[in-house]
């Protein structure tokens, strides 16, 4: 058979199309290849189509492709919700004034700023910064439901525990008896007291301390269950775990087989700034790329070759994306047991000199994540609360943030103050023009929430143990600013003024010993890992898993997470 | 694997040339088979190859190159593990795409970049299809269901689409090489 040549690159275009969806046949397949034999000049392209497909699979699951319909939807929340409260307030020509003034003061920003403005004298964001709260944001899903109760007394961890028979994510103390749930993902899991148990996604729950059973009803998803050390992963099965006083896990397969592996012991996410000046930044864990506004400038790394400078300007930010979160407890921003956000900066924040009272304040955002109420913000404030809950209370005065959303406890801030009291640094320390790391963690093992300056734990406050986070969704997360809305932009509310550099995303809390640690090695010109990383990324990657068969019973170490003989 | 990694220097150098390269080995599987899951379990081996072999690496040589070379027996040890199930190429063929692949690798990310700016150009339909398709994984039948349509038409949309992000990136990437 002859094609003429002019049909031979549409022909395999075609093909390689129905080989990518999946739908070619057994007679088009052979076509392919020898159309690919016979006209290699054409392999390329073929190729370029593979690797096309492949890139968008990696884009949407690293959140590149943002759902425009959300943002839509997002927008003409924030609108609608801006129009009517200024509706009560002024009258509707004023608000089309400010409106027509707010679109054209950004839209003619984005139209004639160029890169010298890098030199321009620094100042706070021409649209002024003002404390940016949308707590509009669905709740997620049901996760589970009571389905049986043995005498047994129990109740939700938090600060209005309701009993109720249909749960979000929450974590439960069971002080006497059974009680078992059947999760929406087709798990049954019942738990012995006394036991703690988190609740985290319809498909995934935490044994804080107790014994449980699970068992999956035939034909539904996967249940993992997460312990100190050990994920646990059924394939069709029911087993048992403990989990004791010395935190070490025990596994007992009932009948099925069961996937033991240990719990990570990596960032989620790392962003050195390293990569050469002519290609994309990217995450180093995932080398999922992300993107910098104009404002936010590749400068030399105060560790390793690159870090990014802010200039407090709208648009100084660096999108992150998503995730792959679609709603809240979604996607790789999604955390539960615990988190750590870790960064290096050089701080410039203009704070004034008197607490604000009044808006407009002026945040600089180090990391912020805004799915409404379940965001994650690590930021330096001097708002005088701004109407949000601190825990615990502090004075008025400049503080670094670190904000949750904590199940049964709702959305709060640990705010330290930077008043040098009680081994807290000062603001003029924090600006003094020298990098300084910074570290948030929550640990839901412990409860524990703190603040680490410069390798010393400066402030905790301790929530009840096994108290989990709820986080994630669509919303991009951010570098160096606060957006919420039109992510294409990348103008923002909260720009930060300085230098970030090694950014790292953890989905447990660092021990204060490792990030004494990290702080030592940043101070001796190295990363926080000491150049290791990428070896213990293999570690992980062969790191060893262990499959349980019926009537096998194994003892996991509380540290390692390996099996103990 | 415990004998290599009390050896500082060759696990420093193994760990160093692995990280840099990783990626690439990764694509490089994935473009020969197609497939998610297969790509993960074959670089998996492929990682503990290497590993287990780097005794035996000639410094002189590529790294990629002999990466490569181990990860392309592991995809013809898929290959001859699947091929009465699966619709696959000839040996022959996988041969000369590999070489290509090889080749092709280093510009990906530049592509990648070029596909990310593209993506930003759909309609929110599209990027509705795209997501449910290539995010959540839906088959096509699953989304014509809820949009009231035939899996063919999905198929054509994403074809379009797909064709659509193609010439973009094409052209994206001259337009820079001719500026």
């Amino acid at each position: 058979m002859t094609e003429p040549e002019h049909s031979i690159p549409e022909q395999i275009w075609e093909l390689a199309d129905a080989q990518c969806s999946g739908i070619i046949t057994e007679s088009e397949m052979e076509t392919l290849e020898r159309l690919l034999l016979d006209h290699p000049e054409y392999r390329q392209d073929y190729l370029d189509y593979v690797f096309l497909h492949i890139g968008l699979a990696s884009a949407v699951t690293s959140g590149e492709l943002l759902s425009s319909a959300a943002i839509e939807k997002s927008v003409n929340q924030q609108h609608a919700a801006r129009v009517t409260a200024q509706r009560s307030l002024r009258p509707p020509i004023t608000q089309t004034l400010c409106l027509v003034v707010c679109l054209l003061s950004i839209g003619l920003f984005l139209l004639f700023k160029t890169p010298e403005q890098e030199d321009a004298p620094r100042q706070v964001a021409e649209e002024p910064s003002q404390y940016y709260f949308d707590d509009n944001t669905a709740p997620p899903d049901e996760v589970a439901i009571l389905s049986e109760v043995a005498m047994a007394t129990w109740e939700l961890l938090g600060k209005s525990p309701a009993l109720t028979h249909h749960f979000q994510p929450g974590t439960v103390k069971v002080t006497s008896g059974n009680v078992e749930f059947a999760f929406s993902g087709g798990a049954d899991i019942s738990v012995e007291s006394p036991a703690l148990f988190g609740m985290e996604r319809k498909d995934q729950g935490t044994l804080f301390s107790g014994t449980l059973s699970a068992r999956r009803t035939n034909g539904t998803g996967a249940f993992t269950l997460e312990t100190p050390s050990v994920e646990v992963v059924d394939r069709g099965t029911e087993y048992e775990v403990s989990v004791n006083e010395a935190a070490e896990t025990y596994v007992h397969v009932l009948d099925g087989q069961v996937e033991v592996k240990p719990r990570g012991r990596l960032p989620r996410f790392f962003w050195t700034f390293d990569q050469p000046e002519a290609e994309p930044l990217t995450d180093t864990i995932g080398n999922r790329s992300i993107r910098a506004g104009k404002n936010a400038k590749r400068v030399r790394g105060l560790v390793g070759k690159g870090a990014v400078r802010f200039n407090n300007r709208p648009d100084a930010s660096i999108l992150l994306g998503n995730g792959g979160g679609k709603e809240v407890g979604t996607g790789a921003y999604s955390v539960s047991t615990g988190i750590t956000v870790e960064a290096l900066v050089v701080s410039e924040w203009q704070a004034p000199d008197v607490t604000q009272k009044k808006r407009p304040f002026d945040y600089d955002e180090i990391f912020r994540k805004e799915d409404g109420s379940y965001r994650i913000l690590l930021s330096f404030q001097d708002d005088d609360k701004a109407g949000i809950t601190q825990i615990p209370t502090v004075e008025p005065g400049p503080c670094l943030s670190f904000g949750l959303f904590l199940s049964g406890m709702g959305y709060s801030e640990l705010d330290m103050p930077l008043d040098g009291k009680e081994g807290r640094p000062t603001i003029e320390e924090l600006r003094d023009g020298k990098p300084h790391h910074i570290v948030a963690t929550y640990n839901g093992w412990t409860g524990v929430k703190a603040i680490y300056v410069d390798g010393k734990l400066r402030m905790t406050h301790r929530f009840p143990v096994g108290t989990m986070i709820i986080s994630g969704g669509s919303k991009p997360a951010v570098i160096g600013n606060l957006i919420s809305e039109r992510f294409d932009t990348f103008v923002g509310r909260e720009p930060f003024t300085g230098i970030i550099d090694e950014v790292a995303f953890y989905d447990y809390a660092l021990a204060p010993s490792t990030v004494a640690t990290h702080y030592a090695n940043v101070q001796a010109g190295k990363d926080y890992f000491d150049g290791q990383l990428s070896k213990f990324v293999l570690q992980e990657k062969l790191g060893g898993n262990v499959l349980l068969n019926k009537g096998e019973k194994m003892k996991f170490a509380a540290e390692t997470g390996e099996p103990v003989l | 694997m415990s004998e290599h990694l009390n050896n500082p220097v060759m696990s420093e150098e193994f760990f160093r040339l692995f990280s840099r390269d990783d990626r690439k080995i990764y694509g490089y599987i994935l473009a020969l088979v197609l497939d998610v899951a297969a790509a993960e379990d074959i670089f998996q081996e492929t990682c503990v190859i290497l590993w287990k072999e780097f005794p035996e690496y000639d410094q002189d040589r590529s790294f990629l190159n002999w990466a490569y070379g181990i990860a392309f027996n592991q995809v013809r040890k898929y290959r001859r593990k699947y091929q009465n199930k699966r619709l696959i190429f000839s040996d022959s063929l996988v041969t000369e795409l590999a070489k290509d692949v090889s080749s092709m690798i280093e510009e990906q990310s530049q592509r990648q970049l070029a596909l990310t700016q593209c993506l930003q150009k759909l309609s929110s339909r599209e990027r509705e299809l795209i997501d449910a398709y290539y995010g959540e994984q839906e088959t096509a039948a699953t989304v014509a269901d809820r949009w009231k349509c035939s899996s063919h038409a999905i198929y054509k949309t994403i074809k379009k689409i797909r064709k659509a992000l193609i010439d973009c990136v094409n052209r994206r990437l001259s337009s820079e090489v001719s500026s």
